[in-house]
């Protein structure tokens, strides 16, 4: 392929990954997104001159005129853009980087025209970063560095060739050979990929290595909070609707510690928020009073519930959860949550155990749960229906709204047969479970009685009407409960052994207090039977959402502890390795050379790499004092090595000197400042006094590093105005 | 010992110096009270007195030359009496001797051992007066003392006073019976000064002065050894910044490419012309350097260090030729901004 056609496509293909990585990243409109890609077209077909319908495309160009009006027009477009339209910088500036985009790929004539497009794509994909941290970013991303690579290696031989033969044609056949190229070989395409791929080597080793400053800014608008559609604040059963069934991903559950044992495919319940008091319509929380966890070194926070029988130094279930921004302060964990981790300012926590932050928040959450989960005790079933509970228990968790008399009956009928609280437990639910259906499509109503029309009349219902009726009718027979609200974890990702929480696993169930065990979690609700038909895209599925943690992880919020933790593991590796072959040393010496061996390991293993390191250190060192010094002796020789003080004075003495020479008193190379002072007071009188201050600040400064204090900058500007305004007589330039 | 005069110390003068008026705060201060103490002798040189104070602060050597009865001996006198040290003259002739000037070893009948009998070197301002005139051997002898400030006599080695300063004079219009000093030699003296003729009026005024058999014991002593040591010590403090180094360089190395100049100057004349820098810098109540210094300087300490190609026979003519060499180097290395 000729170097200029090569060198053309190269850009435009440079223009088109950064355009489309921007249309991925955000929604343009529909007719700059035509114009765009009918310019694109333009450009590739303009490339083949041969073709006939390059000679159709080539008349269709417009003039320069009409462009640089585009260009106005697209100016003032922005400006309407920004103040009207979208009335933010970013989506206006974009409009208009892309427009700037059209208009250049127009006009791809110049060299540097090509060098403008790699500019204006380099200003596209970075706003296109700043959108998405999306994972299809990174091929783009990748695409575009190879393509940038191909476009810069090309325009530095086009350049070269350029003015190769234009060096040749003014001298005559004495220019050098030409030795750039002027096609364009495999070869060469294959050495310029691989001058591309070790660039994006070295720059992951950069990466991964060289400390960073935070990425929160940009991350920080990406996707507001979900509207949780699936879990609220408030258990309104009053105003029921269908449930959207949102795959949204909601959170990701990692159990690090549970990971060797089994594979967990049992679900998970997640609590959020619990409520203790129903009015008919509604759930509220009447215990909401938070308080603050207490705070233990590193980050992480306790919680106490009051009688509770764990304390910090106990290890329930680890759980880590990455949580993705929602519209609620809730931190969600398994039942019961006592400590979390995670890099948070304070941690708040409700008399009923759950956890929220003081506001919501905008960011991916990361954090550790340890979780002690509350089992039922074997003596339970021995404890009587007649138990006396303790007085904070009866005033809280047994208050009833006015209900029906007929959910009353049945809870009665129902728990007849119950010799333990237990067993009451076990019959009311096991009812829920087989004389109700569960459906998500309740028809859309305002109902006074909600209860009422699930329990009696419609039968149907989902998780909250199952979980509010199931406590109604435990507090009908005198068992304290409450209810609770969070997501049921069901969604295993075999890839990644992690569980994945969508906006649909939404759920609400039941706390029961057993005078023996505590709060105990029950799920009256028939588990919707899922399809869990692993169909091939349901596994891509998982595997597409592991890679995508793994991305978030790695990439995303890989921070300065993630790359202390990588050092600290090839260190700890290395380590390893170096024990080992000191052991094996040992060994292979054998008894009798012990001695020897112990010698050995004092000096190889230990010394060998701290040598290595010394003398490579060493090196560094030398080299850098060897440059420094070379760099030390250019400056002075060259006049380099100023301090900024001395560099200012220096400005401010050569300013004199050339205002001086102006009105004909010259200063010779091998005159010094103050001979140069005297030749001033002989010649011209009355710009001596300035040119005395100016040049006692610059001797001072200059040669004896005086500070330089800001007046008298100021000083030494105001005497240099004067010498400007200062007129020489015309006899005493003529008496030269 | 006939040859030398000693004029012994000048302790009695001390008490009623001027040191005790004007109690001595600082460098400038000092340098300026023992400037304006000679110029009450040497009359209209205040360039001259300047170069002999930044040679005895550089820790160097003096040698006048100039024709005779224009002051030099006067000079040397009036600065050694400005200053409470012990000062000795060695008029130098054809048959002086070695020992004559560094001292001899004398057997002492009650120790039954020899004593060293210390000679005129032993002070802290040495007058060497027409040293052309002694053999080579004295010359060295004496040379060797200025460039070590010390002398060795039967395998002993002595350290001779500090502050140590020879003054030397020779008079070039002379020829008849002299050893002049080869240029090797002449590169242990820091500068070599001329004093020229004074101007009608300042010989008028020194005429003027009332009849004195010695001009130079009107005056009395303003500094003491201390004084001087401290000043020398504050010479190294002085900067000079890096570009006046390459500078200075930069005139050094030109001298020894110079087409009219056979020999350039050493290293100890780049050490000489950088230190009498420093030196006239403090004499200038500066503390840092200034192209001014080296440009000034550099014909007054380079000019004798240096041997041009042709004409060796005419010393006077030769010197007035090296220093318009130098000033034509002067005038063609540019001065760093």
């Amino acid at each position: 392929m000729p170097l200029n056609h090569a060198f053309r496509l190269s850009a435009i293909l440079l223009a088109a990954t950064s355009f489309t990585s921007l249309a991925l990243a955000l929604a343009l409109p529909i007719w700059l997104l035509s114009l765009a890609s009918v310019t694109f077209a333009l450009a590739f077909l303009r490339i083949h001159h041969a073709s006939r319908i390059s000679g159709l495309v080539i008349r269709l160009r417009l003039s320069a005129i009409t462009w640089n009006v585009f260009l106005l027009l697209a100016f003032v477009g922005f400006w309407i853009d920004l103040l009207l339209l979208s009335q933010e910088l970013l989506p206006a500036g974009i409009h208009f980087l892309v427009l700037l985009l059209v208009n250049k790929l127009a006009n791809l004539d110049q060299r540097q025209d090509v060098l403008h497009l790699y500019a204006i794509s380099v200003i596209i994909l970075l706003a296109s970063a700043a959108l998405t941290t999306q994972i299809w970013y990174a091929p783009v991303f990748f695409l575009y560095l190879v393509t940038g690579v191909w476009t810069l290696l090309l325009y530095h031989l086009v350049k070269e060739q350029d003015e190769g033969s234009a060096g040749r044609s003014v001298q005559c056949g004495q220019g050098r050979p030409a030795s750039s190229p002027t096609r364009i070989t495999v070869r060469f395409f294959w050495l310029t990929n691989a001058v591309a791929f070790s660039a994006l080597l070295l720059t992951l080793l950069f990466f991964f290595f060289i400390p960073r400053i935070g990425a929160g800014f940009f991350q920080q608008h990406h996707g507001e909070s979900l509207r949780t559609t699936g879990f609220t604040e408030h258990v309104d059963l009053g105003a029921i609707g269908p449930v959207k069934q949102d795959p949204n991903i909601v959170m990701r559950i990692e159990l690090p510690e549970l990971v060797g044992d089994k594979p967990r495919r049992e679900p998970l319940y997640l609590r959020g928020v619990a409520y203790n008091r129903y009015n008919g319509r509604s759930w509220s929380n009447s215990l909401s009073h938070r308080r603050m966890l207490t705070e233990l070194p590193q980050g992480t926070f306790t919680h106490k519930t009051p009688g509770s029988k764990f304390d910090g130094t106990t290890r329930g279930i680890r759980q880590d959860i990455l949580l993705e921004p929602l519209d609620t302060a809730v931190l969600f964990g398994i039942s019961t949550p006592f400590s979390i981790k995670g890099g948070f300012l304070s941690v708040q926590a409700d008399l009923m155990g759950s956890l929220h932050l003081p506001f919501p928040s905008h960011t991916r959450l990361h954090y550790t749960v340890y979780s002690l989960q509350a089992r039922l005790e074997s003596d339970e079933e021995r404890v009587a229906t007649a138990f006396l509970y303790p007085e904070f228990i009866v005033q809280q968790y047994l208050q009833v709204p006015a209900l029906d008399v007929q959910i009353i009956d049945i809870a009665r009928r129902v728990t007849r047969p119950a010799t333990s609280i237990l067993e009451t437990v076990q019959l009311i639910r096991a009812h829920l479970l087989t004389s109700y259906r569960y459906n998500l499509d309740v028809p859309s109503l305002q109902s006074a009685h909600p209860l009422e029309d699930f329990l009696l009349t419609r039968k149907t219902g989902y998780c909250e009407h199952y979980a509010t009726a199931m406590v109604m009718l435990l507090r009908s027979v005198g068992v304290p409960a409450r209810l609770v609200t969070g997501f049921l974890a069901t969604e295993w990702n075999e890839f990644g052994n992690y569980y994945t929480v969508r906006q649909r696993d939404a759920h609400a169930w039941v706390e029961v207090y057993f005078p023996q065990s505590g709060w105990i979690t029950m799920d009256p609700t028939p588990s919707a039977s899922e399809a869990t038909s692993q169909t091939w895209w349901r596994s891509a599925g998982s595997v597409v959402d592991s890679v995508r943690l793994k991305w978030d992880s790695l990439f995303i919020n890989y921070s300065v502890n993630d790359q202390f933790g990588v050092v600290q593991g090839i260190r700890e590796s290395g380590e390893a390795v170096r024990t080992k072959m000191s052991e094996s040393l040992i060994t292979m010496l054998g008894n009798g050379a012990t001695l020897l061996g112990r010698f050995l390991k004092a000096l190889i293993p230990s010394s060998v790499p701290r040598t290595a390191i010394l003398i490579i250190l060493a090196i560094m060192t030398s080299y850098l004092v060897l440059h420094m010094l070379r760099g030390h002796e250019r400056g002075s020789s060259g006049g380099d090595s100023y301090s900024m003080n001395q560099r200012v004075v220096v400005t401010l003495y050569t300013s004199m000197v050339d205002q001086l020479s102006k009105h004909g008193i010259r200063k010779g190379a091998s005159t010094t400042p103050l001979e140069f002072l005297h030749h001033v007071r002989d010649q011209w009188p009355e710009a001596w006094p300035a040119a005395d201050a100016l040049t006692r600040l610059y001797t001072r400064v200059r040669f004896g590093q005086a500070p330089l204090t800001a007046e008298e900058c100021i000083t030494a500007q105001r005497l240099l105005h004067t010498l400007q305004t200062l007129r020489r007589p015309v006899h005493l330039s003529l008496r030269r | 010992m006939d040859p030398l005069l000693d004029f012994g110390h000048h302790t009695p003068y001390v008490e009623r110096g001027l040191r005790q008026k004007h109690p001595i705060v600082n460098s400038s201060q000092s340098i300026k009270l023992l400037q304006d103490n000679i110029a009450l002798v040497i009359k209209g040189k205040a360039r001259v007195i300047e170069m002999a104070i930044v040679c005895l602060l550089a820790r160097g050597h003096l040698l006048i030359e100039d024709v005779p009865g224009v002051g030099k001996t006067t000079l040397a006198h009036s600065l050694a009496r400005s200053l409470d040290c012990s000062f000795k003259r060695i008029q130098f002739t054809s048959d002086l001797l070695p020992s004559d000037i560094v001292g001899i070893s004398v057997f002492n009948r009650q120790k039954q051992a020899f004593e060293f009998m210390p000679g005129p070197l032993f002070a802290n301002i040495v007058l060497a007066d027409e040293i052309n005139r002694t053999t080579p051997k004295t010359q060295s002898s004496l040379l060797e003392a200025m460039s070590e400030a010390q002398i060795s006599v039967d395998n002993h080695t002595h350290p001779l006073h500090q502050p140590f300063m020879v003054i030397a004079t020779q008079n070039p219009a002379e020829y008849h019976g002299t050893f002049p000093l080869p240029e090797s030699q002449l590169d242990r003296f820091l500068m070599r000064l001329r004093i020229g003729y004074p101007t009608p009026d300042e010989e008028r005024k020194v005429l003027d002065r009332p009849a004195l058999l010695h001009p130079a014991d009107e005056i009395h002593a303003v500094l003491t050894a201390q004084h001087i040591l401290d000043l020398q010590a504050q010479v190294e403090k002085v900067r000079l910044d890096d570009s006046l180094m390459e500078y200075l360089l930069a005139i050094v190395l030109a001298t020894r490419r110079h087409d009219l100049l056979s020999l350039g100057v050493s290293t100890r004349g780049a050490l000489a012309l950088c230190r009498g820098a420093k030196a006239l810098a403090l004499v200038r109540d500066r503390t840092y350097c200034l192209p001014e210094d080296i440009k000034e300087l550099a014909p007054t300490i380079l000019s004798h260090r240096v041997m041009l190609n042709r004409s060796q026979g005419v010393r006077a003519k030769s010197f007035d030729q090296a220093e318009q060499v130098i000033q034509h180097i002067l005038d063609t290395v540019p001065v760093p901004l």
